[in-house]
């Protein structure tokens, strides 16, 4: 019995093959140990209902469904469709990012103009928003905003501005889902 | 047969190495995350307008499609003429509004004088006045009544000098109480020719 020294040449250049890998990334990258404790947190941030908030929404702490209403050829604005209220006792951070629209890219989005996304701070001045607008049968949004600092103890709100274009059929409806990111 | 196990034996451990040296590797991508999303759904339902724009007995408008915008065209002439039902706004349900006509633009303001309201043939409140080509706005609401009517009247249009005054107006549709609001287009168009 003659030892496969094809085979074995094979398995080492395998093996030095992985170590040039590993070297070769090594010169880019480092690591930082880290030990993680999962604990629960607290939504200090949350979603709490506001004078413009329609009679049919669901509100949770970490999430909200609103109904919405959108007219042809004149602008509704709904300027306190929902509160954010910053329950913790120091500065948070948020931001509002777009996460889905439907329909897109099939006739019915020609019913709508622009639906406006507004972060008004407690002062009813606006600090960033989001918009979507249409151009034939398909959305367009603007990026993801900035952070912004909501105080201590106060409440923001959402300002939300529809409008259809004159002849939109009555009925028509898209779905419009946005994240207001928090930070920890 | 001794001999091909160790050989079998090497070459599993060079193998677990190779794999080993590659899955530490891939530690490096890792990320973490530091915010939490709350997510907002909205739905966008097209309805029909509660309450809409027609044509009035002077017969000074013009309504586009949908009843949402309109444009009122009169021209004045040298003595004042009042034109108190140049728009309806109509209100098609059981529910209360408060409305308002807001300056939005204007061009050359300075050929005509008027008094723009808002009345239900009982009482009447001054939206916006031109004068001296100087616009001045009320900015206080007006009630309107559960299925309804009111009217846009132009008061003492007078003209001042040739020319064409157009004035951009938005009717603030109110909910009482909260700040849930419409804002209807509504252009005023003035000529005068001495």
């Amino acid at each position: 019995m003659k030892m496969n020294y094809k085979k074995s040449l094979k398995f080492i250049t395998l093996l030095l093959a992985s170590l040039l890998i590993a070297t070769v990334s090594a010169t880019v990258y480092y690591s930082l140990s880290m030990q993680t404790t999962i604990t629960v947190g607290t939504t200090w941030v949350k979603f709490i209902s506001a004078a413009d908030t329609p009679s049919e929404s669901t509100i949770t702490d970490a999430t909200c469904t609103l109904s919405l209403s959108t007219l042809a050829n004149s602008s509704l604005v709904y300027e306190k469709a929902v509160g954010l209220s910053n329950t913790y006792t120091g500065i948070r951070y948020i931001r509002l990012q777009h996460v889905s629209v439907s329909p897109n890219g099939t006739a019915p989005v020609s019913n709508f103009t622009h639906v406006k996304f507004y972060l008004l701070d407690n002062s009813l001045t606006v600090q960033a928003s989001l918009n979507y607008t249409t151009s034939g049968d398909n959305w367009s949004v603007t990026s993801t905003t900035d952070w912004k600092a909501i105080p201590a103890s106060t409440t923001w709100y959402i300002k939300v501005e529809t409008f259809s274009p004159a002849g939109a059929t009555a009925g028509t409806q898209c779905t419009i889902e946005i994240a207001v990111d928090v930070q920890q | 047969m001794k001999r091909i196990a160790k050989q079998e034996i090497f070459h599993s451990v060079l193998l677990v190495l190779a794999l080993l040296i590659l899955t530490l590797n891939l530690v490096h991508n890792v990320k973490s995350t530091v915010y939490y999303t709350n997510l907002s759904e909205n739905y966008q339902t097209v309805i029909q307008p509660l309450i809409i724009l027609k044509n009035d007995t002077n017969n000074v408008s013009n309504i586009y499609l949908s009843n949402t915008s309109a444009k009122i065209s009169i021209t004045a002439t040298s003595n004042s003429a009042t034109y108190n039902y140049s728009l309806k706004i109509v209100n098609n349900n059981a529910s209360h509004w408060e409305v308002k006509l807001e300056y939005d633009d204007c061009i050359d303001i300075i050929h005509v004088n008027t008094t723009i309201v808002l009345h239900n043939n009982i009482s009447s409140l001054w939206q916006i006045k031109i004068e001296g080509g100087i616009k001045r706005q009320n900015d206080t609401y007006y009630d309107l009544a559960d299925n309804a009517t009111i009217h846009i009247g132009v008061q003492n249009l007078v003209g001042i000098s040739s020319g064409t005054t157009i004035l951009h107006t938005y009717l603030r549709i109110k909910t009482p109480n909260k700040t849930t609001y419409a804002l209807y287009e509504i252009t005023f168009e003035f000529k005068y020719n001495t």
